[in-house]
């Protein structure tokens, strides 16, 4: 059970937000279950991509942008918008599946000013060669990259993957992984599959007109499948890894009780995890770093947290118990004091949904990019894309 | 001057920890008020459903107060009773009311039961019994009466609530000259701008997909310039007549997030002279304290006779630096100066609920969110689920037209 009250909930909001969200591309190599984009428009004009990013940055007040699509790393001017993006003094990084990335690639994008990578990386996209791996077998896929960023240096890296309820299992295995790369692999997003429902009880409505999404959204197989939720997830890690404990979160825009982030952060060192952060470090670290820098950090630049980060140990009862694990083992092996220290953090996520008739999203989402000079949420895009303007869902009491 | 965002601070509110939070006792009222968003559909509420709500707001906001609103809350019959819950809970209990029921005994009491601030909404707009036709600033003698009654209540803050139409606009400066001469009895003032659904020939609305007959709407005006004024056109005849009313913190809009819903100056004075404002930097940190030390976050500040103290955040802050350095020119023009209380207060702009280019633009970070049928809505929208089931959305033009060709 998740107590709420010992979490922090991100000060974030649409316009003075962490993160901002930026599209260069809708094709791409790849084909995943749960994906929102439609492939309608393909590269993206580099100037318009300019000006988008411009837009996002005055109206969120970023800190970082994801740079996502479709595909990014078969955009053609990848570099020259990770670079833009640099000057700007924002924090760019790429969402990709990782397909294109090589080491060279990956050194032209260091130089250009990358400062993170998250690699989509799960057993239903079934990339060639991977097909019918599972999602254990995929931590070697997981590994290559991670080992390949950690020779480039100055790339953090991420992983996200899209839970389904047949790979839910796998979750502590693949945390498991993680934990062991914790000076590699400094963020893993577990992403709960979602898309809107296609029943004969629900009908969808675009500017009081009825709009058919059979042949638009992805059916799924059943309600089952659509609705795993942040606790669920939660609930699967920690039965395996006993100390898993979130520190923060944001909520659902509808369904305030809802958890659509749910933010653990792992402490440690190449040879072993001493512990978590708690909710009042992550807080500390947000509104200092607001006080002084005027923006709210979407992560820091440096994955060493170092061990300066104990000091909060003063305020934070759970890094506190992180403090003494690792004065203990020092103490045991006298090694660990010159080990560097790291953080990690892995997301849960529970995406934008129909819950209860209405549509639940993040409230005060990282992903807020531009369309049409406007900051819509990025997960709806291709609802103006396809209709024009956003969805609404209403549930049908008596058809016929 | 154009309002500079970069200068200002973003509240962190959000809908899951936010300082404030909504609760209704009744529906009915002995005033009429254009812009008011309530029908009279159910009357008084249940004691018990009202602290049930409550407890819920608590749960689900983190909040740290609660206002009691309606209706008229004061002709409800256990209103001392729920602002005794509300404070037992250890939450401050706010009053929202048009203050026609308030006597000195019902004051005493609600004091006794812990009420932290009452707030009362008068504007010319109400007509009310014995002052139609006045102006606001004839209007500014009934709040100097409630002022009064507050300020010798003692220990309970006291705000005024004014629906700003395009009419009454230009005397918004009569008001704040006023509110400036009682910054040591009023703590708030908050300039609303009028709102309603705008019903033209051209509009056409719809819940659940089922198109509604909007004229069932209370706040409506067929006069869509009437209810399209922003917060920057309160702002901008505020800074005309009182020059460096420098807005400190924000709230933006939902679907707009450039646009300001709330918009907050917070003067720093004493009755004989405003010195200036309160800048971005005081309110982040008063924000973030309290958060670290309470878990919560708070609206506004717990003592408005904030003392000479205040003026030690010049360290971090320009605009109380500049507050400071008039103060301190001030007492070596007459040192009598120095012996002045210094107090804070809080000018809160508002550009509420409204249907921009056919979007609903709400308060991100919403200060009055309530339950609804066990869950958080804004409270400008509770009578669109209660009359409709589900918040009114604007038809836009070309489905109308296919709309009408389908029929």
């Amino acid at each position: 059970m998740i107590d709420r009250r010992e979490l922090y909930r991100f000060p974030w909001s649409k316009s003075d937000n962490a993160g901002g969200w930026v599209e260069v591309t809708d094709e791409c190599t790849l084909s995943c279950p749960g994906c929102y984009r439609h492939k309608i428009e393909g590269h993206r004009a580099p100037e318009v991509v300019k000006q988008d990013i411009l837009a996002c940055q005055k109206v969120t007040n970023c800190d970082g942008m994801a740079i996502a699509g479709g595909e990014p790393l078969i955009y053609p001017h990848i570099i020259e918008i990770v670079e833009f993006m640099s000057k700007l003094k924002i924090k760019p990084i790429i969402l990709s599946n990782g397909e294109k990335l090589t080491p060279a690639l990956a050194k032209e994008l260091k130089k250009a000013g990358l400062a993170k990578i998250h690699l989509h990386i799960d057993s239903a996209q079934n990339r060639p060669g991977w097909e019918g791996k599972t999602e254990v077998e995929l931590n070697e896929l997981r590994q290559y990259y991670a080992d390949l960023l950690w020779k480039t240096g100055g790339i953090q890296c991420g992983y996200h993957v899209t839970v389904f309820r047949d790979t839910l299992p796998y979750l502590p295995e693949i945390t498991e992984w993680c934990k062991k790369n914790i000076h590699k692999v400094q963020h893993i997003s577990f992403i709960a599959f979602r898309t809107l429902p296609i029943a004969d009880c629900i009908e969808y409505f675009v500017d009081g007109r009825k709009v058919d999404l059979q042949g638009v959204s992805y059916v799924p197989r059943g309600q089952n499948e659509i609705s795993i939720t942040t606790e669920e997830m939660f609930e699967r890690i920690k039965n395996r890894h006993i100390d898993f404990e979130p520190a923060a979160y944001l909520n659902g825009s509808t369904s305030v009780e809802t958890f659509k982030y749910l933010i653990t952060v792992y402490v440690g060192s190449q040879k072993k995890v001493y512990g978590l952060l708690g909710a009042k470090t992550i807080e500390l670290v947000q509104v200092l770093y607001h006080f002084f820098k005027r923006r709210y950090p979407s992560f820091l630049r440096s994955p060493v947290a170092g061990k300066k980060l104990f000091f909060s140990a003063l305020f934070d009862k759970q890094l506190g118990r992180t403090f003494r694990n690792y004065v203990r083992s020092c103490l045991r092996n006298p090694v660990h004091l010159f080990s560097k220290i790291y953080s990690q953090s892995i997301h849960l996520h529970q995406p934008n949904e129909l819950l209860r008739g209405q549509i639940n999203l993040c409230d005060s989402c990282l992903n807020m990019m531009i369309y049409q000079g406007k900051l819509i949420n990025s997960c709806r895009l291709d609802e103006y894309r396809i209709f024009g303007a956003t969805v609404t869902p209403v549930e049908v009491v008596n058809k016929g | 001057m154009p309002i500079d965002r970069r200068k200002m601070y973003k509240f962190p509110w959000s809908k899951a920890d936010n300082p404030g939070a909504w609760v209704e006792v009744t529906d009915d009222c002995d005033l009429y008020c254009p812009g008011c968003y309530r029908h009279r559909l159910e009357g008084h509420r249940p004691l018990e459903e009202v602290k049930n709500d409550i407890l819920t707001c608590k749960r689900l906001t983190n909040c740290s107060r609660i206002s009691i609103s309606g209706g008229e809350p004061l002709i409800y019959p256990h209103i001392v009773e729920v602002v005794d819950f509300v404070s037992r809970n250890h939450l401050q209990p706010l009053i929202f009311t048009n203050g026609e029921k308030l006597t000195w005994e019902l004051a005493v009491e609600l004091k006794k039961a812990g009420v932290s601030q009452v707030f009362f909404h008068v504007d010319s707009g109400q007509k009310r019994a014995g002052w139609e036709g006045k102006s606001e600033s004839d209007l500014n003698q009934l709040r100097q009466n409630y002022a009064d009654l507050i300020w010798d209540l003692g220990q309970v803050q006291c705000g005024f609530n004014m629906t700003i139409f395009r009419r009454t606009l230009p005397e918004v400066p009569a008001l704040m000259d006023w509110a400036r001469t009682n910054i040591h009895k009023v703590q708030n003032i908050s300039l609303i701008a009028f709102r309603g659904l705008a019903v033209t020939e051209d509009k056409k609305y719809m819940v659940n997909g089922k198109e509604i007959d909007a004229s069932l709407w209370k706040s409506s005006s067929e006069d869509e310039h009437e209810i399209s004024m922003t917060s920057n056109d309160i702002y901008e005849i505020i800074e005309r007549y009182f020059p460096g009313s420098n807005p400190s913190a924000y709230l933006s809009g939902t679907a707009r997030p450039e646009t300001y819903k709330f918009l907050i100056i917070l003067n720093l004075g004493s009755p004989k002279r405003i010195f200036g404002t309160v800048g971005a930097k005081a309110v982040e940190l008063n924000e973030f304290l309290f958060h670290l030390r309470n878990g919560r976050y708070t609206a506004g500040f717990k003592n408005p006779k904030i003392g000479r103290k205040v003026f030690f955040l010049s360290l971090f802050d320009k605009e109380i630096k500049r507050a400071f350095l008039r103060y301190l020119g001030a007492c070596l023009r007459n040192p009598v100066r120095l012996f002045d209380k210094i107090y804070i207060q809080c000018i809160n702009i508002q550009q509420p609920n409204e249907m921009l280019d056919g979007e609903i633009n709400l308060c991100d970070g919403c200060l009055n969110q309530m339950v609804y049928k066990g869950e958080m809505i804004p409270s400008c929208k509770l009578d669109e689920y209660r009359l409709f089931g589900g918040p009114i959305i604007e038809i836009k033009g070309d489905n109308k037209k296919r709309n009408a060709n389908n029929h």
